[in-house]
Parts: structure tokens; C-alpha cells; sequence
């Protein structure tokens, strides 16, 4: 190869034509998406009643935190086990703010996301040094005092008692205090954060942060600043949750300390693994089987958490790679047999 | 502070110490021998509490009801092992976290479904007149745990350092391949792993329960403290699961008798904070020399 | 210590071998140098730059690169974002950008994406399918995925650490091939390996390790005939060539 003159063409990435085919970057394919949305914007004409619906914005709210977890865990390959206390910061930040200062509720909401963030960015920057079981036991540390702190600090949050004289949130006049209005707001915000969550995996950041959990040797001498990446996914997934929670305060009209100890960290742990952590649908999935299982067996009392166990343990053990994948795998299997046996 | 409601302290404070180093040896155990974090832990703790309470008022003399609960735990651990670890022992350590996850929601269940949810209490060992040593008092409860705690680390560490079986589970904490490679049979180092800390767990229950009472969720404090002390200590390490337990203990019994009235809500807080300033420093612990990854 | 008192120099535009026995601390040096180890003392200058004491993620903006030994492969991930990543350093699109997909945002991953297939076809691997999963490829094929990613930070020195390990031959002379490419394009390559005939064949110089101490540094002949580099690997005096200071076979013995 005769050596070529000129600055341009002696790097070696500007040889030959460039030749990009679609599909080769990956992203959400906006067909599914929309029909997503169409879905989700139709489901109240089918479900019936207020206590479907309440559910279905559970689901909601659920689905947003368990977003964040996801990029956390699945993506950036950290771990969370005390991811209740930012959805309690924002929740008691929306309460404390709408209770005692009369603040519009839609500046309580953001400055749940905000504090929560911040307190993320805080805590994350000692924490995320640590790996692996460390950081997992690190997070479930802080969640607990966190939780400890909602409990005994009765001057800022009336401790157990919990809050519950907040104005709703209002869009133009309308206050949101019914079902089917917070489920469309809360829909509309898991869509978003959806498609959000997923431009940032396929983009140049979300990437990296995947890079980090496979090869922090490899992503380090590639360019990517390990720390601040981590650090970043942390507190996106803090806000995240921040979101949720400000929006549980609003939707349940009362809070207390019960609904966000170490109790609700695991269930979010659930959702996200039980869904699977390699995709974002996964994730919304995870957080719906989850709420609709627990739900389905809260009725019946005696034996739900028996049940509850079982189904977790079972799930883990036979299809590892989370309901998700496992499920659209034994599809695929079910099917391709199907069509040798047609076709053989 | 009074010495007398020092002294009272402190011998809450060993006693409770004991009580978490059990329960952190339990830990330490399992993730040495298979680099897991058993969240069910707790629950082992639980079951032995409430099938001593059961066995004793059907009856039973204490210390056939306390061996026969122990005995029962340490079963269950392994049936644990067998059951839900051995099927999944290929997958990533976040799935098997999940399933002792899923294992404690079960046994929580299970634990709630035949006993209740209410506190049972159970009679103490020998009586329950106070002995006094000067002006604080102790009670033959407190002897019993720290004494039976004591003889139970004893009786396990002449195990290790004798017995076949002993070495090659020490032989098996440390490089596991080598192990197998030498003949040892890994896995059934690990079932043992899991049947021992069922029985430190479920003795661990027993012997609190005259004091504590038993319920059903119980073991959640109690693992997640008995784990933070484990972390204290230098997970992995078993003298450090001991060392952590009492240290844990005897800070969080003297930092809620030093604490400011109305502060003493915060006790709980103390052992993860604790544990989080560990992680900080040196997450290895204080007698922790890296262990498994 | 695996390294001691080492000075190496590596001029632009050339390929430099790093050769030596087993644990002469070859892959400690490329550690070094890319701050995966922090240094003793010493210092490491990249173009006159200081880059010892940089974080790694610095000390590749400057313009370093490299492979490893055991193929680092990020195996969530397909060919291209493999490849892509090794952009990284070179792009600028955050947060912001990319959660909203602004078009700036898009228009660089298309950059990117299309400078990450140059980067293939350079190495070999334009035929394969590049949103294929990474870790489904030969093991020869990933090894040539790391050099693709390292090319894809336009470095100034790319560092190569065992390129032809577990190679076939004939996958090994294409690798050569390959070296004398990239340095034409203006890249300077420090290459490790323990397959003398790369090294023979690419390297305009070697330096030759032992028990982290440099004892030998010339041109690929000067440095086969050196006494002390084969004594290094043979662990005994023998010349390259026979002769009557020959040391003779005793009677048994093998």
C-alpha cells in the first residue's frame, strides 16, 4: 500500500467508503413504540372500574422506578438494594413541601427529582467505589437509614403518623385527583421515560456505560471516565425514582414511612430481574408481573407470600435470564420446532 | 452514666453480640463456600425461635425442644441448598441473591401461615430471678446465650482445625478449584455450608427467644445486622463474623444507653452506619483479607 | 518489582517488539503506560506530553490505545458498538443530547458508526455482519475487533498486547500484514509477543525483557544473536551458531 500524503488520510479510521446499512445501529424500533403508547392511551376504555385503574397507575409508578434500576443494573451492571429511599425522598419531598409550605405541588414533584439526585450524586460519589456484593450491602445500608431517619424524625415528616394535607397536582385548572386522570399523567411519564431510556442505551454515554460492565480495563483505555459514568447512571436512576415518588404521593394522597423501607428495595430488585435486565421492556414488564402477582395474592392472604417465594425462586431457577427474555426464547424455541416439524 | 448502667449495658451488649455473631458466622460460611450473600439468613434464625417456642410449650423439656429445633433448621438449610441453590449454582451471583431472597419471602410465609403474626413468648432456660453482681444484675438468660455462644465457636473451631471435613471447608474457602482438584467434593462442602449456618441460625433463635420473643419477621433486623456485623469483621473471614457480632452488639447496646433521650429511636440506624463507615474505609473489613469476589 | 529501572524509548512512525521470557514484565509495561498500574517512579511522556499519573481515560484522549492479552471484549454489545466505543474518546455527545436524540447527537453516531466500519474493513473483519454479537466470533476474529477499537480513537500509539496468542499461522501472517498497514497510515505501534516470527518480521526494533530489566535493544537480527537475550531464554551460554565452544552432551541426561 503506497503510503498516502496529506493529514486526512493517514489516520487509519478515514480509509475506504463508508457503507452504513440500516439497522446496523441499534435503537427502539418506533413501530412498537407507538403502538405502545396507543395501547397504553386505550387500556382505560377496557379496564373497568376505579380499583383496575388504581392498579394500573401502581403499575405506572412502579414501572418508572424500576426503569432507572434497570439502566443501573442491567446496563451500567451496578446494583441497588436501597433504591425505596429515593422513591420515599421524592414522595416525602412532594408531602413535606405541599403540607407545610403550600407549595405548588408541581414544584414539591420536581424538587423530589432534584433532591433526590443531588443526595444520589452525594452518596454515590464514596459508594460507587465499591463493587460488586460491597456496593450492593453499601446501598442497603443507606436505604435503611434512610428509612430509619422518615421513621424517628417526627419534626420533619410526623414519623409514622405520615402526611396526607397536600393539594393535588393540577394541569390548567384541573386538579388530578382522580384515576383516570393520574393514569394518563403517570402513562404519559413512563412512555417518556421509556423512549428516554433507551435513547441513552443506544447512544455514545449509554454505550459506555454498558462498556463499564463488561470491561472496566477495556472502557477505561478506550476513553470512558469509569467514575463519572457510574456516578451518572446512579443519579439518573435516583431521579428517576425521585419522579415516582413525588407522583406516589399524589396518587395514594397520603404518605408514610412503611411504603418505602427495605421491604419495597427487594420488591424493585424483583421487578428488575424477574423482567430481565437487558431490556427496557423488560424492565416495564418485570415492574407489571410483579404488582399484578403481588395484588393477585394479597387477597389472598394466608399463603400470598408462600406463594410469592415460590413463584420468585422458581422463576430464577428456570429461566435465569428474567420472565422477558426466558419467555420470548421459549416462544422462539416453541416456534421454531414447530415450523421443522411442519416443514420436515 | 452510672458503672452499674454501664455494666447493664455491656451485658446486653455481649449478649446481643453473640447473638449477631452466629448469625455472621452463618453468613460467612455461605459466602465462602459459594461467594453468595444468603438473605434468608434471617429467617433460619426466625424458624428455630418459633419451633423451640412451639416444641417447649407442647411440652417438650427445653433441651430436647432447643436441640430438636436446631436440628430441624439445620435440615431446612440444607434442603435450601438442595433444592434452590444446587439447581441454579451455574447462574450469576445477582440471580442466586435473588433466589435466597425469594427463599426468605418464602420461609416468612411459611413462618407467619403456622405461627401468626404475634409475638410468642417463650420461658427462659433456668429461671428468670436476676443474679447480682454488684449493682447492675444479670440474668441466667444472658449466661445461657453467651455461654452456649461461646461453646458453640469453641466446638466449631477445634472442628476445623481437626477434622478432615473441618479442613477441607477451610480448604474450600480458599481456592475452591484447587480443591476439587485435591479430591474434595465442593459440592457437598457447600450443602454442609448451608446445613451449618441453619444450625447457627436456628440455635441463634432459640436462645433469644426467652429474651426477645418470637415472630415471624423477626429475622429481618437480624439477618441485615447479623450481615452488616459480618462486613464489619471482614466477610469471609470467620473470626471476623464473631469479632464484628460482639463489636456490632456492644456499640449499638452502649450507643443507645449513651444516646440523648429521644434519640434512642435511632438505635437500629447505628449498626448500618457502622457498617457503612466500614465500607468506606476498608470494605474488606477489620480482619478481612479480600476473601472471594 | 516487575518492572525495574526501564527505559524505553519508542520513535514515531516505527513498530517497536517488547519481547522476553514468561513474567519479564512485558504486559506490566502496557499496564503502566495505560495507568491500569500506578507507577513507582519514573515518569511516562507521550510527544513530549506527561502521561504518568493520568487517569487511563486521560492518557487515551492523548492518543493512546491498546489490546489485551485476554481478549476484552465488551460482550454485551455487538461488533459495531464494540468498535464504536473505541470512538468514544474522540466524540462528545452527553446526557442531554442523547436522551432527546438531537439531531447533532445523530448526526456524530452516524460519524461514528460509519468510522467504526472503517475501521473493520482496515482490519479484516468487513465482511462480517456488524450488528452481529460481539462474543459469537472467532476467537481470531475478536482479537482483530480490539485492534479495530483501538484504531477507532485515531491513536497515535496503538500498543498490542499478544495479537498473534492462539493465531494460526496463516491468521497470524494477515496480522503482520496488518501491522505494517497500520503503521502506514502514520500509527506507532509498541507490539508484544511471544511469536518470534511476527516479531522478526514486522518490528524495525526490539527491546528484549527479562525478569523486568531490559537486557538487549537493536533490530530483530542484532537481537537473535545477542549472548545474553538467549541465555535469557535458553537459561544456559549458548552461541546461535555451532561451534567448538559447543558444550557437549554428557553421557545421559536429557
Amino acid at each position: 500500500m503506497s503510503a498516502p500524503g496529506g493529514k486526512q488520510a493517514s489516520r487509519a479510521s478515514d480509509q475506504g467508503p463508508p457503507a452504513l446499512r440500516p439497522g446496523a445501529l441499534p435503537r427502539m424500533r418506533p413501530a412498537w413504540f407507538t403502538l405502545a403508547a396507543m395501547a397504553v392511551a386505550a387500556l382505560p376504555l377496557v379496564l373497568r372500574g376505579d380499583y383496575a385503574l388504581h392498579l394500573a397507575v401502581a403499575i405506572g409508578i412502579n414501572a418508572i422506578v424500576v426503569l432507572g434500576l434497570n439502566l443501573l443494573m442491567g446496563y451500567a451492571g451496578q446494583v441497588s438494594l436501597g433504591q425505596a429511599a429515593f422513591v420515599g425522598i421524592g414522595a416525602y419531598a412532594s408531602a413535606i413541601l405541599g403540607s407545610k409550605l403550600d407549595l405548588s405541588p408541581w414544584l414539591g414533584l420536581l424538587t423530589g427529582v432534584g433532591l433526590s439526585a443531588v443526595v444520589a450524586a452525594m452518596v454515590g460519589v464514596p459508594m460507587l467505589r465499591l463493587r460488586g456484593h460491597y456496593l450492593a450491602m453499601g446501598t442497603l445500608g443507606f436505604g435503611m437509614i434512610v428509612h430509619i431517619v422518615m421513621v424517628q424524625w417526627e419534626g420533619l415528616t410526623t414519623g409514622t403518623t405520615g402526611i396526607s394535607s397536600f393539594a393535588p397536582l393540577s394541569i390548567a385548572g384541573v386538579k388530578l385527583d382522580s384515576e383516570i386522570r393520574m393514569y394518563y399523567l403517570v402513562a404519559a411519564t413512563c412512555l417518556v421515560g421509556l423512549a428516554m431510556a433507551s435513547n441513552i442505551i443506544n447512544s455514545r454515554v449509554g454505550r459506555a456505560m454498558r462498556a463499564v460492565h463488561t470491561s472496566e480495563a477495556a472502557a477505561s483505555t478506550s476513553g470512558v471516565d469509569i467514575s463519572r459514568y457510574k456516578l451518572q447512571v446512579f443519579v439518573i436512576s435516583a431521579g428517576l425514582a425521585g419522579l415516582a415518588g413525588g407522583l406516589y404521593a399524589h396518587h395514594a394522597g397520603y404518605v408514610n414511612p412503611d411504603s418505602f423501607g427495605f421491604g419495597y428495595s427487594i420488591q424493585l430488585l424483583v421487578m428488575v430481574v424477574l423482567g430481565g435486565m437487558a431490556s427496557v421492556w423488560g424492565a416495564v414488564f418485570g415492574a407489571g408481573a410483579v404488582s399484578l402477582l403481588a395484588e393477585y395474592l394479597r387477597a389472598r392472604q394466608e399463603l400470598s407470600p408462600v406463594i410469592f417465594g415460590l413463584v420468585l425462586m422458581a422463576v430464577m431457577v428456570f429461566l435465569p435470564d428474567g420472565l422477558w427474555r426466558g419467555g420470548s426464547d421459549l416462544v422462539a424455541r416453541i416456534l421454531g420446532r414447530r415450523a421443522q416439524a411442519e416443514g420436515g | 452514666m452510672t458503672s452499674s448502667a454501664l455494666v447493664q449495658f455491656l451485658i446486653s451488649g455481649i449478649t446481643l453480640g453473640s447473638i449477631y455473631a452466629m448469625i455472621a458466622l452463618g453468613f460467612a460460611l455461605i459466602y465462602n463456600a459459594t461467594g453468595i450473600v444468603n438473605f434468608a439468613q434471617g429467617e433460619f434464625v426466625t424458624l428455630g425461635a418459633l419451633a423451640a417456642i412451639s416444641l417447649s410449650a407442647a411440652g417438650w423439656p427445653m433441651p430436647v425442644a432447643v436441640l430438636a429445633a436446631v436440628a430441624a433448621v439445620t435440615v431446612l438449610g440444607a434442603v435450601l441448598e438442595w433444592g434452590a441453590i444446587r439447581p441454579a449454582r451455574n447462574a450469576s451471583v445477582i440471580t442466586l441473591i435473588i433466589i435466597t431472597v425469594g427463599a426468605s419471602i418464602l420461609l416468612r410465609g411459611v413462618a407467619m401461615w403456622l405461627w401468626g403474626p404475634d409475638a410468642l413468648p417463650m420461658r427462659p432456660f433456668s429461671g428468670e430471678d436476676p443474679i447480682s453482681l454488684g449493682q447492675a444484675s444479670i440474668l441466667p438468660q444472658h449466661l445461657w446465650i453467651m455461654g452456649i455462644v461461646l461453646a458453640t465457636m469453641v466446638t466449631l473451631r477445634v472442628l476445623a482445625e481437626k477434622t478432615q471435613v473441618g479442613k477441607a471447608m477451610r480448604a474450600c474457602a480458599v481456592n475452591r478449584e484447587a480443591a476439587r482438584l485435591v479430591g474434595i467434593p465442593a459440592e457437598r462442602m457447600v450443602r454442609l455450608a448451608f446445613a451449618l449456618s441453619g444450625m447457627l441460625g436456628g440455635l441463634a433463635g432459640a436462645i433469644i427467644a426467652p429474651l426477645a420473643m418470637g415472630q415471624y419477621d423477626m429475622g429481618i433486623m437480624l439477618g441485615l445486622k447479623g450481615f452488616a456485623a459480618a462486613i464489619l469483621g471482614g466477610i469471609g473471614n470467620p473470626f471476623g463474623a464473631v469479632l464484628g457480632g460482639l463489636l456490632l452488639g456492644t456499640l449499638e447496646s452502649l450507643g443507645a444507653g449513651l444516646s440523648p433521650p429521644g434519640w434512642s429511636g435511632y438505635k437500629d440506624a447505628t449498626a448500618f452506619a457502622i457498617m457503612l463507615v466500614v465500607l468506606m474505609a476498608k470494605p474488606t473489613g477489620l480482619l478481612g483479607r479480600g476473601g472471594r469476589s | 518489582m516487575a518492572v525495574d529501572s526501564l527505559s524505553l524509548q519508542v520513535s514515531a512512525g516505527q513498530i517497536k517488539a517488547l519481547i522476553g521470557p514468561n513474567g519479564a514484565g512485558k504486559t506490566t509495561v502496557f499496564n503502566l503506560v495505560t495507568a491500569i498500574h500506578s507507577l513507582d517512579s519514573g515518569q511516562i511522556l507521550v510527544s513530549g506530553a506527561r502521561v504518568s499519573g493520568l487517569p487511563s481515560h486521560r492518557i487515551a484522549a492523548l492518543g493512546v490505545a491498546r489490546t489485551f492479552q485476554n481478549v476484552e471484549l465488551f460482550t454485551n454489545m455487538s461488533v459495531l458498538e464494540n468498535v464504536m466505543v473505541g470512538a468514544h474518546v474522540r466524540t462528545g455527545a452527553g446526557l442531554a443530547s442523547a436522551s432527546l436524540r438531537l439531531p447533532g447527537m445523530l448526526r456524530e453516531e452516524i460519524g461514528m458508526a460509519e468510522k467504526a466500519l472503517r475501521c473493520l474493513r482496515l482490519v479484516g473483519l468487513g465482511e462480517v455482519p456488524p450488528e452481529q454479537d460481539a462474543r459469537s466470533l472467532a476467537f481470531g476474529q475478536q482479537r482483530l475487533l480490539e485492534v479495530a477499537r483501538g484504531l477507532a480513537a485515531d491513536p497515535k500509539l496503538l500498543l498490542l498486547d499478544e495479537p498473534a496468542a492462539g493465531l494460526s499461522t496463516a491468521e497470524t501472517a494477515r496480522l503482520a500484514e496488518l501491522v505494517k498497514r497500520i503503521r502506514d497510515l502514520g500509527v506507532t505501534v509498541l507490539l508484544v509477543d511471544h511469536d518470534m516470527d511476527l516479531v522478526m518480521r514486522v518490528s524495525d526494533e526490539v527491546v528484549v525483557l527479562d525478569h523486568g530489566v531490559k537486557i538487549a535493544e537493536g533490530t530483530p537480527r542484532e537481537v537473535q544473536r545477542d549472548a545474553r537475550v538467549i541465555a535469557a531464554y535458553l537459561g544456559e551460554s549458548e552461541p546461535a551458531q555451532g561451534g567448538d565452544d559447543c558444550p557437549q552432551p554428557t553421557g545421559e541426561g536429557n
